[in-house]
This record gives C-alpha cells, structure tokens and sequence, in this order.
C-alpha cells in the first residue's frame, strides 16, 4: 500500500485500542470459572432468566423507542428538508439541542419535568386532569427520555435522506394529476423510507447500548442489559460473563446491521442512494418490497379518497388562492417536536436556584446557595477540570488522527466503502462493549485511573466523528483549487497552508467541536475507564444522582448548559468567519 | 372537447394569460404580462436569465401563485386551481422523472391517477413509447437511459394523457450540443404530427428560433416583443429585441424625415441612411439603426442602398461562414457575414472600405 501513510496512525491506534481489546474481551468470554477453555459463560446466558428477562426488556425498550423518533422525528426532518437553507440552519440548531446538552443535564430536566409534581402532572392538574399519574420511574419516563435523546439523530439521518430527493418530484406528480397527499405516499414517502430505515437502526443500535436514561428515569422493572454487564463487574467481578453479555449485543448488533445491509443498503447511514437494482435479486427485500408496494398503495388510495371528499365539500377556488390546511398542520406538528426536542433542558435553571431543598417546581425562593456549594467542593471542581482537559486533549489527538485519514479516503483510497466502515465502526458498536474492553485492557497495563486511559478511550469514540465530518467537508472540495496552487507555482505544504487549509478550517472547527463535546459528555467509558480513583463532570454527576437528585445538581447541568451554549456560540463565530472570508 | 358555443375563438385558444404580476418580495418576477397559446400552436418564452420566463410558466403549471392576474386553460379560469385540477402536461429540466418507478410506471402514473384500467395504461404505455422511439423499454428504471432517453420519456410522460397544452422548462438544458439539435426537430415533429398546443421556455435563442411558430421575447418580468421568429429577427421593435436575438450591428444617430413610411435617419458621422422603422419615431428624435451582418455587403456599393466606410481590421473563419470585423467612425465596431471562400475583392487590413445594405434589410429604432 504505496501512499497510505495518512492513513496508518488512525488505523493504527483503532487496532490497538479498539479492536484488539474487543478481541480481548470475546476471548476473555471463553475463559471458564476453572481457567480453562470453555462455553460455560454462554451456556449461563441461556439459562440465567434474569439475562433473558433484562435482554426482552432492552429490545422492548429500543424497539419503541426506534418507532416513535421515526414516527416522531420525520415530519421534522421533512418540514426542515423543505425549508430554505437559511430558516432550516436556524431551526436545526434546535432539533440538535440535546445533542449540546448533556445526557446528564438533559435526564435531570426530566425528572424536574416529570416527577408526580413535576411541572407536566401540575399543567395537567391546571388543565383538570385530577390525580394525574407519575410518569417518573416506570416505562412512560423512559420512552420519553429515550425518545427526547435520540430523535436528534434520527431526524439528521432522515433529513441528510429527504435533502437529496428532488423537490421537483413532488411537482411533477401534481402537474400528472396527482392530490397532495397521492403525490406524497407514491412519490416523496417511498424516496424517504431508506431514510427512516437508516435513522431507525442508528436508534435502534444506540438504545441498545443506553443505560443512563433507564437507570435515573425509570424502575427496576426498566433494568436494562448494560446495567446488567455494569452490576456483573463492578459488583460480581465475573468477567467472564460479563464479556459474554457484551458480545451477545454485539452479535445482536452486527446481525441487525448485516440485515439492515442486505435490505437497504449501509450507504444509505451516510446519506447515499439507495442501492440500485438489487432489491430485484433479492428475495427477502422481494417480498418486503411487493408487500411495502401494497401497503403504500392503499394508504394512497383511502388519504386520496380523503382528499376527494374533502375537495368535495370545499372545491378549489380558481379565483382565490387556496388556503394551505395541510402545510399549516404539518408545521405545527413539527414545530411542536423541536420544542419537545428544545424546551426541557432549560428546565434545569430556575431548580438550580432554588431555596428548597429538593428538587421542587415550581422552584421556592431565590438563592445562590447550590452555585455556592458546587465551588466551594474540590470534587465539582477537579472533576469539571479533568472533563475539560480530557475533552480538549481528544479533540486535539482525533484531529491528528482522523484528519489525514479523511484526507486518504477522499484523495486516494481505492476501498473507500471497506476503509470507511472501518473508521466509523466505534461508532456502530455499543459503547459499553467498549468501555468493559477497555476496561478489561488498561487493568492488565495499568491505565485504569489515569487521564491518559480516558484520552484513549474518549478518542476511539471521536475518530469516527471527525472522520465523517471531515469526508464530508473534503468531497465538496474541488481538489481543481489545489492543482490551480501548483500549477501557480505552490509546493505542497504552501498550497495546503495557503489555500485548502482556509477552505476546510470551518470544516475542521465542527470536527474539533464534535470531538470535544463527545468526551465532554462521555460517560459509559469514563464509568470503568477511571476505576473510581479519578472523576469526571459526568461521572460526578452520575454519582450523585444516584444517591440524590439535589438542586447542587441543577446548578451544574446549568453551568454545563451555559459552558456548551458558550462554546457553540464561539465556534459558530468562528466558523462564520472563516466562511465569510 | 367543449361544444362550440359560437366564439370558436375562445375554443381554438388552449391558453390565455392576462396581465400576470408576481413579486417576490421587493423583487417584481413578473409585471403585467399577457400572452396567449392556440391549438396547435408552438409558443416559445425567450429572454435572460432573471426575465421572468420560469416564474410565468410554472404560474401556469400551477406551481407558484401569482399576485394578480388571469389564467385560463382551454377557456376554463385556472388562476389558482391546484396542479392535479389542471389539464397540462409539464417537461421538467432534470425530467423530473421518479427514481423507483420503471419506465412503464412513471409514464402509467399520470394515467392511473386519473383512474383508467391496467390494461387501458399498458396499451397507452407502449404506444406512446413507439411514438418516442423508445419501444420495449418499460421495465428499465431511469437510471439505466441516458440523458437523452430520459428526456423522451420526460416528454412521453406529458404527452401521454393528451393534455390541453404541454410545458417545457429548457428541457434540453442539460444534454450537449448535437443530441440537443437532434431532439430539437425531434420534438417539433412530434409537436406538428399531434398537434399540440406547446409553451417552451428557453434562453437559447437559436433554439427558439428552430422550434418555435411564436416568440415571446420577455426582459425584466415583461413581455418584450411577441411574434413569428422572421418578425423578431427582421423587424425587432426594441434594441433589446435586436440586440438579444442573432448578432447586430447598431449605428446611431437621428430622424431627419419620413418618406412614403421609410425612415430618414443621420448617423453620427452624418451621412444619411433610409430604413423602415417598427416604433413610432418622430423628426428629431434619436434613433438607431440595426443592420444583420449577413445583410452587409462588402465594397459593392449599388445605387439606392445605404452605405458607410469603415476601417476593415481582421477575419474570422466561423466555418461555413466568415466574419469580417470593421471599425466605423468614432471607433464604432461593425461586423459583416460572408460565406467562408467568397471572393473578397479589395480587403486588406487597415484599409478603408465600403459596406452598404439595402434599406429594406435593416430596421431604424427609438434609441432608448
């Protein structure tokens, strides 16, 4: 491989802190209880039904989940992918309002929100709804909380879908004589469905690997399987089950992606065409496709014979400009998600200020008191300091790393699909399969405890993100600049310096950014990676809240939430500039 | 078919179009402008980018609102009527063609929104692909025709369900210069064999001039100049006119006098030139005089045409004809067209010499 050095010190630092601790803990699986090789760990999984019960109730909790962002997430994702690009940027910002906030920050919002008198039970009251039900603690704050985190994603999976379907489409179906609502379900709906199925096994394969929300938000009853991988080892210290755990999701995962493959197509994950021609050969996505063709036809058939009667009752004027029903109820509908989306997390703030000792709403008094605490403790202190310097060392590593391999991918690999999946596969692999490799890796060489062993950890997970970022940057590129600069007489570091390098820096300023707020807000790693000798913003905070949800707390997803907005912000006027120069 | 209710001149026409505005915001896209399409007729909206072509004709589709104004299609008011309420066709300029549908869906969807039988649809199918010359394709996907299939299929979709008039928007836009030409005279045999009303857009006028039996030439959201293409490249009412359609020389100068309706007109060196005008000009006024460089003659000056001396500086062999470039007084450049190997009697570079035209060649317009 002459030429492929941009690519080796990624590659390079994902096999060995990536896969061959993966390897790792799978060989780790086989390892019996008297040292010996064995499939005893395996054959436990079969018969604990405490591991059945728990792995029914993550797949049922995923499941959901995965059906309401789609169901929820695509009026938004199709209001935004219609919008001008100026109004769309603007409402984006705050579709992706939880993924700047902190999981952390975002579940306390919830609990304020949802408790039995939380501010939804007592609107609920106000609108005379007596005795309404706590929806803390059981499945219904899970599946919120769960939907709330991860519908962000979805809908920027579907968006990057729907952004390639020609509008035009849609008009060309009612100038063939097609009502709206037919030219939507034969037209616009069958070109988004590679969307929605991409952003629902992103979902999908997220949920799986989640812990936070169910642990805080919901019961017992709501335990989930990487609680159950967590308790195994911090608890039981069987490792040798606790991998077999692991590698069961990961095999689940990977059996759901090959399906995914074989069906749609992985391309369609990075906002590619749908794989042509193939669903033909096929027979599996055969039969899908003769039945969705069925199913779509007679959804096309009963809203067109709505619209019919409809258009019935009140005849299009052609005299008058119609009035827009249909759009008006579709914007209100999506604008109400992004507010789901939006609105919560800033229920953190006025708690944080609160006299009270708990966590009451509406919040008691004016006080200063939980800032106080929260500074006058070394240990909020230490921790936030650790997070950011952490946060700021893996944005800084990913970069050096991912740059270059983008670079590679874009200019010269020839097995870029092979490369991609590669780089981007952290990303498809449950966290806490990480994390316990990990885990498992650094306690055989002493890194557990160290920041250097979260700076490793926090960068597997980054990788991917810069990765991507930059790919995408990179292809829009027109590399023609770059042969001009030589061709004007620029070697190649003066043509880098000087004219690619100013094109990409606000490219470069998102990946920084995502690198940065992903170890910012990493917990699962940070959960076995420190061992319990050193802290982070998120571990501290997920400490705590498992002894008592206090107001301390709302003061810092407030302070987290005013750190992320800060940084944003200044990123944002960073990038702008760099644009408008 | 409507029945003839005695003004056959309302039922010939398939589109009507009285004093559309649209604005965008503070941008007017559209002022006033009234045009009309009878059956059978090829009507082709001409001007630059920004001129408003695009607006008025997806105003007729449908597809945008306009602010004021009339739209009727085959006598029936259309103004704001819904797209599917409408009795169009439309080509787009992408095609526009719906990726996971094969060729036999995309051309049968317009007939099975309108509700005709399977077999019905097949057999409308397969003919209208014969009449495209694209028998047998109608289990391919889109994908797999080239830009130029695609564009028949485009054009077969329209077609299919014999609407009232068809739109074009530049559908050949994007396919290069031969498959272009070729699809040109492809669409106006098919437009003369069915005998469709059509309303094309485009911003080629060379394209306009081969398809179209009307031109509508249109400049910042107003109808320019309508007509024959001979009326708009011989006897342009506008600068703009002249200027947008062929190449031109233009020479000022003013109205001195009118004789028998031909127009008296001293250029700015003073000599005098006589021409038919298309505007109403008055003594005194400014004036200028369009002249087509094939018009010019070369050093045979005879009696009767008007003529100028200008310094001859280079030519240029365009392929089957040459252009010769001049430099007039006060450094005013003029262009003649001769066929490339006509004798070229007396021409040498930097040496005068003498252009005439027949008054009945060139056209005398208000200066504006």
């Amino acid at each position: 491989m002459r030429g492929s050095w941009p690519l080796i010190p990624a590659a390079l630092f994902l096999a060995v802190a990536f896969v061959y601790p993966v390897a790792l803990l799978l060989g780790r699986s086989f390892v019996g209880s008297d040292g010996g090789l064995s499939a005893e760990n395996y054959a436990r999984l079969g018969e604990s039904t405490v591991v059945v019960r728990v792995m029914l109730i993550t797949f049922k909790i995923a499941g959901w989940t995965t059906l309401f962002a789609i169901i929820a997430g695509y009026p938004i994702a199709y209001l935004l992918a219609t919008l001008p690009a100026s109004r769309r940027n603007l409402l984006a910002i705050f579709v992706l309002m939880p993924f700047w906030t902190s999981f952390l920050v975002r579940t306390f919002a919830w609990i304020v929100l949802l408790g039995r008198n939380g501010a939804l039970n007592q609107l609920l009251q106000v609108l005379g709804v007596s005795d309404p039900p706590s929806f803390l603690y059981q499945f219904s704050g899970v599946m919120i909380g769960m939907v709330h985190a991860l519908m962000p994603l979805c809908v920027l999976t579907m968006l990057s879908v729907m952004e390639n379907i020609d509008k035009r489409l849609t008009d060309a179906a009612g100038t063939l004589g097609a009502r709206p609502a037919a030219a939507f379900w034969r037209i616009y709906f069958p070109l988004s469905l590679p969307g929605a199925a991409a952003g629902g096994l992103l979902v999908f394969i997220t949920s799986l690997g989640f812990f936070i929300t169910p642990a805080l938000l919901g019961s017992e009853r709501e335990t989930v399987i990487v609680q159950l991988v967590i308790f195994q080892i911090k608890e039981m210290l069987n490792w040798g089950f606790a991998g077999a755990i692991a590698i069961m999701l990961l095999v689940v995962a990977l059996v759901i992606f090959y399906i995914y493959d074989r069906l749609v197509g992985l391309s369609t994950l990075s906002g590619g065409d749908v794989r042509g021609g193939a669903s033909s050969r096929n027979p599996l996505s055969w039969l899908g496709s003769k039945v969705g063709n069925l199913l779509l036809t007679a959804i096309s058939e009963v809203s067109d014979a709505i619209g019919r009667a409809l258009g019935a009752l009140m005849p299009a004027r052609p005299d008058r400009k119609p009035r827009r029903i249909g759009g008006k109820v579709l914007r209100f509908v999506a604008l109400a998600g992004i507010a789901f989306l939006a609105v919560p997390a800033f229920f953190v703030v006025p708690v944080s200020f609160s006299e009270s000792q708990f966590l009451t709403w509406p919040p008691k008094g004016f006080s200063l008191q939980w800032y106080r605490e929260v500074f006058d403790n070394p240990l909020w202190i230490g921790a936030a300091w650790r997070s950011f310097v952490v946060a700021f060392s893996v944005a800084v590593v990913a970069l050096m790393l991912g740059v270059p391999a983008a670079f590679y991918l874009v200019r010269r690999a020839r097995r870029t699909t092979a490369i991609m999946a590669f780089l981007i596969s952290p990303l498809i692999m449950p966290h806490i399969i990480i994390a316990v490799a990990l885990f498992y890796l650094f306690a055989q060489i002493g890194l557990v405890g160290t920041t250097i062993g979260l700076i490793i950890g926090h960068t597997v997970l980054a990788i991917p993100y810069v990765v991507v970022t930059v790919v995408a940057v990179l292809k829009n590129y027109d590399i023609r600049l770059d042969h001009a600069a030589s061709t004007l007489g620029a070697n190649g570091v003066r043509t880098f310096l000087n004219v690619t390098f100013p094109l990409i820096r606000s490219g470069l300023i998102a990946a920084f950014m995502f690198a940065f707020i992903i170890s910012f807000d990493e917990l699962t790693i940070s959960l076995f990676v420190t061992g319990g000798q050193v802290t982070t913003l998120p571990k501290q905070m997920w400490d705590d809240a498992l002894l008592r949800v206090s107001p301390a707390l709302a003061a810092v997803a407030t302070l987290i939430l005013a750190f992320m907005t800060a940084v944003i912000l200044g990123s944002e006027i960073l990038r702008r500039r760099g644009v408008a120069k | 078919m409507k029945m003839a209710d005695g003004s056959s001149n309302s039922d010939s026409l398939k589109l009507e179009v009285r004093n559309l505005r649209k604005t965008f915001g503070e941008f007017v896209a559209l002022e006033g402008a009234s045009v009309e399409v009878r059956a059978g007729e090829f009507l082709t909206l001409l001007g630059p980018s920004g001129s408003g072509k695009t607006t008025l004709l997806l105003a007729i589709a449908g597809l945008n609102e306009p602010d004021s104004g009339e739209i009727r299609i085959h006598g029936d008011l259309a103004t704001y009527l819904p797209p599917y309420q409408r009795d169009i066709g439309m080509v787009f300029q992408n095609y526009a063609l719906f990726p996971h549908m094969t060729i036999g869906e995309n051309i049968g969807f317009p007939l099975r929104m309108r509700r005709w039988s399977a077999s019905k649809i097949d057999e409308a199918v397969s003919r209208i692909l014969d009449v495209v010359q694209l028998p047998g394709t109608e289990n391919r996907y889109p994908r797999q025709l080239s830009g130029g299939q695609q564009q028949r299929i485009a054009l077969a979709r329209a077609l299919v369900y014999e609407p009232s008039i068809v739109l074009m928007d530049e559908p050949l836009g994007a396919l290069d210069k031969k498959l272009r030409e070729q699809l040109q005279y492809e669409i106006k045999r098919l437009h003369e064999r069915l005998g469709l009303a059509m309303l094309y857009v485009t911003h080629d006028q060379e394209e306009a001039l081969v398809m179209s039996d009307r031109i509508c030439l249109m400049r910042q959201g107003r109808i320019e100049q309508i007509g024959t293409p001979e009326e708009l490249y011989f006897r342009p009412k506008t600068r703009f006119a002249a200027d947008f359609l062929g190449e031109s020389n233009l020479l000022e100068g003013e109205v001195i006098g009118f004789q028998d309706g031909i127009c008296e007109v001293a250029l700015n060196d003073g000599r005098p030139v006589r021409g038919p005008t298309t505007t109403k000009l008055n003594v005194g006024d400014k004036a200028v005089v369009m002249i087509r460089p094939e018009a010019i003659r070369i050093n045979a000056a005879e009696a009767g045409a008007n003529s100028v001396t200008a310094t001859f500086i280079e030519a240029v062999m365009t392929g089957g004809t040459t252009k010769c470039f001049f430099e007039g007084h006060q450094g005013q450049q003029l262009k003649a067209q001769i066929l490339t190997g006509q004798p070229r009697d007396g021409l040498a570079p930097n040496k005068e010499a003498v252009l005439s035209w027949e008054p009945d060649s060139c056209v005398v317009l208000a200066h504006d």
